[in-house]
């Protein structure tokens, strides 16, 4: 399902704080993380157990998720991150953090990991 | 090379030095560990100049200028991309204004509008300003936390809190700026006359001039108040300062007696070239050719296509920016309680009558004001004009043929209807020295360390390749221009900073600052601790936040 | 011995100056008073992500170098740099701001800063179209409508409402009572949260800022009503209540958002905003609004004065052959174009940052990076040199989201071997001039 994307700055998902203090682990369960309106989630079919795969031609990524009914429908958020940045993009030198065309999906797939994050920007690596 | 600079021995050169009544003679300067001595104490590794012919004068001194401040930056932003600036101006960098002041034979300059929230900027740039000494003034003219004080005529307390401000900001004297009108915000609603109460206030704006200058001569700090004239380079500006002179007639403050380290007034007017729009001065004239208490800056035009406007003055800029509706590109800052701050360019053109008015109040003053140690000259940099205008403005002063082949283009009804236009008198070559260099050290109270010759004096000093004895300072003003342009020598502190084309910018300079009068902590600490409520209450910051902590290498106390 | 010590928290760009901590002769014992933000810097000091030794990544992956060594390879990779970067320098003090300028000037870099991907987009359209800006005491004293514009100041700098919402000023004595307040934004963030009857919540269409900002500017001059049917999903009646707190406010701080920089109009909303400031003053008989940007670095502001007081630019400076020379570039397009065989890294984590696209050529190039924590940029670099913290365990001056300078203060000693950036960089300007 297409929705538009946009990240943001939360106090409990920031990712200075998480590379700051704590393990890699509790760094996926915070960033690697998107919030949706409840009836985006009966749209997507989706279960608890489920995770949120995004993609667009920028790049994709599977992240958890949660329900928020302040959200408006048809937006995803994502706090700033690694996770978040598979999907940005640059556009007239300036990075385009906010109102992204994503595809969102329902996925069985765990959240991407932060080394398969790393090892994907590496991969070029000449 | 000795730890303190060069022992140096400057000979044969003509000297002008007025502080001491030497006008043009053959002498010459001994520099020993940076200060000038009438012997040295060894003669080993004593560097010679010979300065045969050549002409030889105290470095000039800066007493009103805007160089070091988050404002400057507000004119580098506009500026960034415009080519004009860039090129005719450097982008007014740091290193850009160091070595434009040598050039132009500077080694002091006064920052002359700081509010104390953001002295640490300035102080920041001051140490990465290299070579010049600088001093800073503190703008209090709309300094809420001595509202009361004011109120209640308790100059003794103001003059306390003063003291510890400067101490803690590191700053050298104050500026009074447009006093308390920042209890209106408004950029279409301005108020009418200062001589009223305030809406929020219970006093004259007015007298908060009075009460600073009481302040300052309680402190005796060793520049006097220094007055901006609310509405400069307009007609309320001139109502503002006759009702600044009368209140000065009326203050009856006993003549400073003078003495040659000392300053002798009590009140420094601002550019004083900007105040009466209409071309007459006479106020001006008539109260300094009476009256030893007031001396002026003079800040020349130098009609550049482009010049930063720096202020802090909203009548003003409101009016230049009638130009406010119609140009936009305006940055405009409200300072932490302390006042605004306007910045934008502008062109000064001869076919403008405002322009030239400006332009001809300057040489008006500087040559109808009798006593030249009450006049300082300035540019008020970089608001009226750019420092290699200089040698130029230098030639307006001391020949006619240079000013009136000057005035050719300039505009008809300025050439018509002011009197300067016809005034043929100019001013002699130690005249000019007073007004770059002596009197400007006199009028900061500095004459001790700067713009004199005599022994004991830090050497800062200027060699001119000309000797200005064998020349016609009328007919051969284009030879006294070319030696300004290309100052042969400048020495500060006995280094050669430059030597004709080279610049060395590897010496540091320091701030000079001061508390004036000494007062126990206990006396202090019963006026600071209410100012410290006052922060605590209205400020986003605590008092002591404006502690600045720098090495004290860069400072240089006065005492 | 314990003592208490009043001091100033560079946790962000707020830089309060009313932390209590109680410390000993060799650790913190407790913070008070300090945000989730400011808590989270302190504990930096101790975190097992700091990073405590310079470390060098070759085939057989990080090792660790001695300080000499390490500064000895870092010039090798830097004079063997042609094309060199230098990017971040929004988390180190002043001092050390002008000690990397003239690091890239003595190396003919391209210098940037955070900036140029966040506020200082700000200061360059304000740089052809000035701009009204305005302090902190001054909205504590005078201020009777703040509006946030697309930016959650509750999460992004805890303590700003405190500061300038929930205070009384001078002319303001009845503080809150008096202070107005209207966000803008897509959704209800935690800001939406402080909210009392009489201020105004505005949820707007993703990407409609600028039609809102076109109808305000209209609607100010007095010849518009609004559509029946509101714009941009707000209601008729918020758009005329919008409309009268902008018109009858005396003091109007307005605080804009990432949302506003990141609008794919390009700016043009920024622009829109600038005019409908301007010609609210130029109306308005009765007061002024002023912008105040709210940059999250606790340094960003310094990088900016400090540039611009050095080549007479805020951001994206260029040298070659020692000068500051024209350029169109900023960090961003200097990566997409691979125009750069080597990127320092001051204080930041461009890694986590950038978008996949950037960051993979980024990594592609030898990376030096100076900073005190491990994040994205550490896994991928190849020299890491580590400092000390500012604000806690060395001094230097820092800039306030205001543009208003605040000095930070040394609390306690770094770990051992770990000097300040200001050191360093110093030693690394040294050797280079050598």
């Amino acid at each position: 399902m297409e929705m538009i994307l946009n990240t943001i700055r939360l106090i409990n998902n920031d990712q200075n704080v998480e590379w700051n203090c704590q393990d890699v682990e509790f760094m996926e369960e915070h960033l690697a993380i998107g919030f949706i309106n409840p009836l985006d989630f009966k749209k997507l079919y989706l279960v608890p157990s489920l995770k949120l795969h995004i993609s667009n031609n920028h790049g994709d990524v599977i992240v958890n998720f949660k329900q928020d009914s302040k959200i408006p429908e048809g937006i995803i958020l994502m706090p700033v991150s690694l996770w978040a940045n598979q999907v940005t993009y640059v556009k007239n030198n300036n990075i385009i953090y906010k109102n992204i065309k994503v595809n969102v999906e329902g996925t069985r797939d765990p959240p991407t990991k932060l080394n398969e994050l790393i090892e994907k920007i590496k991969s070029d690596k000449i | 090379m000795s730890k303190k600079g060069n022992n140096l021995l400057i000979k044969n050169g003509l000297v002008f030095d007025p502080f001491s009544n030497i006008i043009g003679e053959k002498k010459d300067i001994l520099i020993e560990n940076g200060i000038i001595v009438e012997k040295f104490t060894s003669n080993n590794d004593i560097k010679e100049i010979n300065a045969e012919n050549k002409t030889i004068i105290p470095a000039a001194i800066d007493i009103h200028c805007h160089i070091a401040s988050q404002q400057m930056n507000w004119i580098r932003l506009l500026g960034k991309n415009n080519q004009e600036f860039n090129s005719n101006w450097g982008a007014l960098t740091s290193e850009y204004i160091a070595k434009e002041y040598i050039s132009q034979g500077y080694t002091f300059i006064t920052e002359a509008n700081v509010y104390p929230s953001l002295a640490k900027h300035t102080i920041f740039n001051f140490i990465n300003i290299p070579v010049l000494d600088k001093a800073m003034l503190l703008n209090l003219g709309n300094f809420w936390p001595l509202e009361f004080d004011i109120e209640k005529k308790k100059t003794k307390d103001i003059a306390l809190f003063i003291s510890d401000l400067l101490s803690k900001c590191k700053g050298f004297g104050i500026k009074i700026y447009n006093p308390f009108e920042s209890e209106i915000w408004n950029f279409n609603k301005l108020r009418e006359d200062i001589n009223k109460n305030g809406i929020l206030y219970n006093f004259k704006a007015i007298n908060v001039y009075k009460t600073f200058i009481e302040a300052v001569e309680i402190l005796d700090l060793p520049h006097s108040a220094h007055c901006h004239i609310e509405g400069y380079e307009n007609l309320e500006g001139k109502e503002n300062l006759n009702s600044l002179l009368k209140e000065l007639d009326n203050l009856k403050l006993d003549a400073r007696t003078s003495t040659k380290d000392k300053r002798n007034q009590i009140c420094h007017l601002a550019h004083a070239n900007s105040l009466n729009i209409d071309g007459n001065n006479k106020n001006i004239i008539n109260n300094l050719n009476n009256n030893s208490n007031i001396d002026v800056d003079l800040a020349f035009i130098g009609f550049d296509k482009i010049n930063p406007i720096i202020t802090s003055d909203r009548r003003f800029f409101s009016d230049i920016t009638d130009s406010y509706k119609k140009k936009k590109n305006n940055i405009i800052n409200s300072n932490e309680f302390e006042g605004d701050s306007y910045s934008n360019f502008r062109e000064f053109k001869k076919n403008e009558y405002k322009d030239c008015i400006l332009w001809g109040n300057a040489i008006d003053l500087a040559l109808n004001i009798k006593n030249k140690w009450q006049i300082q000259f300035s540019l008020n940099f970089p608001h009226y004009s750019h420092l290699n205008d200089i040698p130029k403005i230098i030639t307006w002063l001391l020949s006619k043929d240079a000013r009136f082949k000057f005035m050719e283009n300039m505009n008809n009804k300025f050439l018509k209807n002011i009197s300067i236009s016809t005034n043929e008198d100019v001013l002699n070559f130690n005249d000019l020295i007073i007004l770059t260099r002596s009197s400007p050290a006199k009028s900061l109270g500095l004459s001790k360390f700067k713009g004199n010759l005599s022994n004991g004096s830090e050497a800062d000093i200027n060699i001119l390749n000309i000797n200005i004895d064998k020349i016609d300072t009328n007919k051969d003003y284009k030879l006294i221009e070319k030696a300004f342009e290309y100052i042969e020598y400048v020495i500060k502190n006995g280094y050669i900073v430059k030597k004709e084309d080279k610049i060395l910018m590897n010496h540091q300079g320091k701030i000079f600052w001061s508390e004036g009068k000494y007062f126990t902590e206990e006396e202090k600490s019963r006026v600071i601790n209410k100012k410290r409520e006052f922060y605590q209450k209205y400020y986003s910051y605590f008092y002591n936040m404006l502690d600045n902590d720098i090495d004290q290498k860069y400072l240089k106390k006065i005492e | 011995m314990s003592e208490q010590l009043k001091i100033t928290c560079s946790g962000c760009s707020l830089l309060c100056d009313d932390i209590i901590i109680i410390k000993d002769d060799k650790e913190i014992k407790e913070i008070l008073g300090a945000c989730q933000k400011g808590i989270n810097k302190f504990n930096q000091i101790k975190s097992k992500n700091r990073i405590l030794s310079p470390l060098y990544k070759d085939k057989g992956g990080l090792k660790v170098l001695e300080w000499d060594l390490a500064l000895n390879k870092a010039i090798q990779i830097i004079k063997n740099a042609k094309k060199p970067l230098i990017y971040g320098l929004s988390t180190i003090s002043c001092e050390s701001q002008i000690l990397a300028l003239k690091i890239a000037k003595k190396i003919d870099a391209f210098i940037d800063s955070n900036s140029t991907i966040c506020q200082g987009k700000f200061l360059n359209i304000a740089s052809e179209m000035g701009i009204t800006t305005t302090t902190l005491t001054e909205i504590i004293n005078k201020s009777d409508l703040i509006i946030l514009w697309g930016t959650n100041i509750v999460e992004s700098i805890p303590r700003l409402f405190s500061k300038i919402l929930f205070s009384r000023g001078k002319f303001r004595m009845t503080g809150r009572e008096i202070k107005n307040l209207i966000i803008v934004d897509i959704y209800k963030t935690a800001s939406f949260k402080v909210m009392g009857t009489r201020d105004l919540a505005i949820i707007i269409r993703p990407n409609e800022d600028i039609e809102l900002i076109k109808i305000l500017k209209k609607a100010v001059k007095g010849d518009y009503t609004f559509p029946n049917e509101g714009i941009s999903g707000i209601d008729k009646q918020d758009l005329e209540r919008f409309k009268t707190f902008l018109l009858n406010s005396e003091h109007i701080t307005i605080l804009p958002g990432q949302a506003l920089l990141n609008q794919k109009t390009n700016g043009d909303a920024i622009k829109e905003l600038l005019e409908l400031v301007n010609l609210l003053n130029n109306i308005k008989n009765n007061g002024r609004i002023s912008l105040l940007m709210v940059g999250g670095h606790y340094n960003m502001v310094g990088f900016e004065h400090m540039a611009l007081s050095e080549t007479g630019k805020n951001q994206s400076i260029q040298f070659k052959n020692g000068e500051s020379i024209k350029s169109d570039d900023n960090i961003i397009s200097k990566i997409q174009k691979e125009d750069f065989d080597l990127s320092i890294i001051i204080g930041t984590d461009p890694i986590s940052h950038f978008p996949l696209e950037i960051s993979k050529i980024l990594s592609s190039k030898p990376i030096i990076l100076i900073d005190n924590k491990k994040s994205g940029t550490f896994l991928i670099a190849t020299l890491i040199l580590p400092t000390s913290i500012t604000g806690i365990e060395n001094k230097g001056l820092a800039f306030r989201l205001d543009h208003v300078p605040i000095q930070l203060k040394k609390i306690i000693e770094p770990p051992s071997l770990i000097q300040s950036d200001y050191e360093l960089l110093q030693k690394i300007l040294d050797r280079l001039n050598k």
